[in-house]
């Protein structure tokens, strides 16, 4: 008896315990939890467009760049601000060589968007674990890929640094690196 | 009539069975609760000295009697996964439906088939020399997560890794979302290259490796270094765990320390892990912990509870995140397992994907 009402009386302890923590307030920060700066922006209440500051600020910062970023990137594809573009355009995919993560101009041979749509031919479809990205959103990226994948100033959606970035950026294009 | 029918009704059972498996929707293969509920060590069941994926004799004989609820027809249940003397087979099957609810959008329900994946171990000399491959064969195409020559002495009382393997850091889950898992870049989704020294002798086991880095994928710059070492006993274990990674994506080191403790019909898994990340322009410290309660509500029924914090930046105030999760694990028979479970993020008010929810279904078979 003592150790059948043990059990889930140690449950509802770990469940108070576990209640008094919980996100943070936001007070200060944009919504990508990075501090405010006056006059920089950063925020996401503006709609989604086919930009690459745009997309980077919606998509790459707050869901892509939790994984891919720093020295532990899946498939050393760096995925913040200083590094998207770089690791993205032109550079073939680790997973399938033959196809370009983004191929200005061809979004249906651009690996990224396949891996969004989750018809890649290696592995599983991202952002990994869900939720997936709704196909207007995929959309806005594939209409920026079809229009060339122009690169636009990078730095406004998260605070990285674009010069410290430049080696991977080199590296990557010159090696290839989803 | 009863002689032609019990033989078409094991059929018929085993049939439907890999129907259901083929019809429904994580990833990997891991739970070491199971482990912290025997006192055993993760080598104890598995051919992999660090854990996960294809089970020994004993594991195999723990995932049918001391795991399910119910039992299989004896001749349904006899195959050990050999296949002859040398090789040893296995494999794993996940599928999953989820409804996932993030404030202000369009709810999203998705369902699928997670992975299909196949392992096996041949001894070249046994005991001492092993080759050993795990390979996903779903979805898209075959894709090799490890692959190693593994050299020993007899019970992997010291070993060595060569090839493509996944690296040793903290409690290695079946969540590979889990915070502590993608805060240091470490899990199941992520195998490296390179080799790997280590010993299981006493209470003791400890691993050292030396492998390209995965953030250093398709660069060929860098490398990491990764040590953990764990003390094992009846009632618990603890360990610690270090990496270091050189990379032109910019240099990173984790540590962490994890344990358990078990408890009559509960077992408590905790880790902490501490990042130090340089790829931004100012150094960023990221700290995320796990605190997890499985409760063996009798055999086959498992409840987990799980309470997860995480801080981006610890010299930013007010960014913290939290997820809970409520999982219901029910294993009806051997090799085959539902879960059910909530999942309730929490974060800055102004992120709606932080402040997300998720409901999930899964079925996951495996040998």
């Amino acid at each position: 008896m003592g150790v059948r009402l043990f059990a889930p009386g140690a449950i509802c302890v770990a469940l108070l315990t576990l209640a008094s923590c919980g996100g943070g307030s936001g007070d200060g920060l944009d919504s990508n939890g990075r501090p405010l700066v006056p006059g920089s922006g950063g925020s996401t209440t503006a709609a989604l467009t086919p930009d690459l500051a745009s997309i980077q600020s919606h998509i790459f910062t707050p869901i892509c760049s939790v994984c891919h970023a720093g020295g532990s990137a899946p498939q050393g594809l760096h995925l913040d601000a200083a590094n998207a573009y770089a690791n993205l355009v032109g550079v073939p995919s680790n997973e399938v060589p033959a196809l370009l993560r983004v191929s200005p101009g061809d979004p249906a041979d651009s690996y990224i968007i396949q891996k969004l749509e989750g018809h890649a031919a290696v592995g599983a479809r991202m952002p990994f674990g869900g939720p997936y990205l709704d196909d207007a959103t995929i959309a806005v990226i594939s209409q920026w890929i079809t229009n060339g994948a122009p690169q636009t100033a990078p730095a406004a959606a998260d605070s990285r640094s674009a010069a410290q970035a430049a080696p991977v950026a080199a590296t990557a294009r010159a090696q290839g690196g989803i | 009539m009863r002689p032609l029918l019990a033989p078409m009704t094991n059929k018929l059972f085993l049939l439907l069975a890999l129907l259901m498996l083929l019809a429904l929707p994580k990833t990997s293969q891991a739970e070491p609760y199971l482990a912290m509920e025997m006192g055993l060590k993760c080598v104890a069941c598995h051919v992999n000295p660090t854990g996960g994926a294809l089970r020994n004799a004993t594991g195999l004989a723990f995932a049918k009697g001391a795991i399910p609820a119910n039992q299989l027809p004896e001749l349904a249940s006899n195959w050990g996964g050999n296949l002859g003397d040398y090789l040893r087979i296995g494999g794993d099957l996940r599928t999953s439906l989820q409804h996932s609810v993030v404030p202000d959008e369009p709810t999203q329900t998705s369902a699928g088939l997670d992975q299909i994946r196949v392992y096996g171990d041949v001894q070249l000399i046994p005991d001492r020399l092993g080759i050993y491959v795990d390979d996903t064969l779903a979805p898209g195409n075959a894709q090799v997560q490890e692959a190693y020559v593994r050299a020993s002495m007899p019970g992997m009382a010291w070993y060595a890794k060569a090839g493509q393997f996944y690296l040793p850091f903290g409690w290695r889950l079946q969540d590979n979302t889990a915070f502590v898992r993608m805060a240091s870049g470490i899990s199941m989704t992520t195998p490296d290259k390179g080799v790997e020294l280590g010993m299981e002798q006493g209470d003791f086991s400890a691993q050292f490796d030396v492998t390209d880095g995965v953030g250093n994928a398709g660069t060929g710059h860098g490398y990491q270094v990764t040590s953990q070492l764990i003390w094992v006993k009846s009632w618990g274990r603890l360990g610690a765990a270090a990496t270091t990674t050189s990379s032109v994506g910019g240099d990173r080191q984790v540590a962490g320390v994890f344990g358990g403790l078990r408890t009559g019909p509960l077992v408590w898994l905790a880790e902490a892990d501490l990042v130090s990340d340089a790829s931004f322009p100012q150094r960023r410290k990221m700290l995320a912990s796990l605190l997890e309660v499985d409760w063996l509500v009798r055999q086959g029924h498992n409840l987990k509870l799980t309470g997860e914090t995480y801080d981006p930046d610890r010299s930013v105030a007010n960014d913290n995140q939290a997820r809970y999760s409520l999982v219901y694990e029910y294993t009806p028979i051997p090799f085959l397992q539902i879960r059910a479970g909530y999942r309730k993020y929490l974060g800055i008010p102004q992120n709606n994907l932080e402040n997300r929810q998720l409901e999930f279904l899964e079925l996951h078979g495996y040998f």
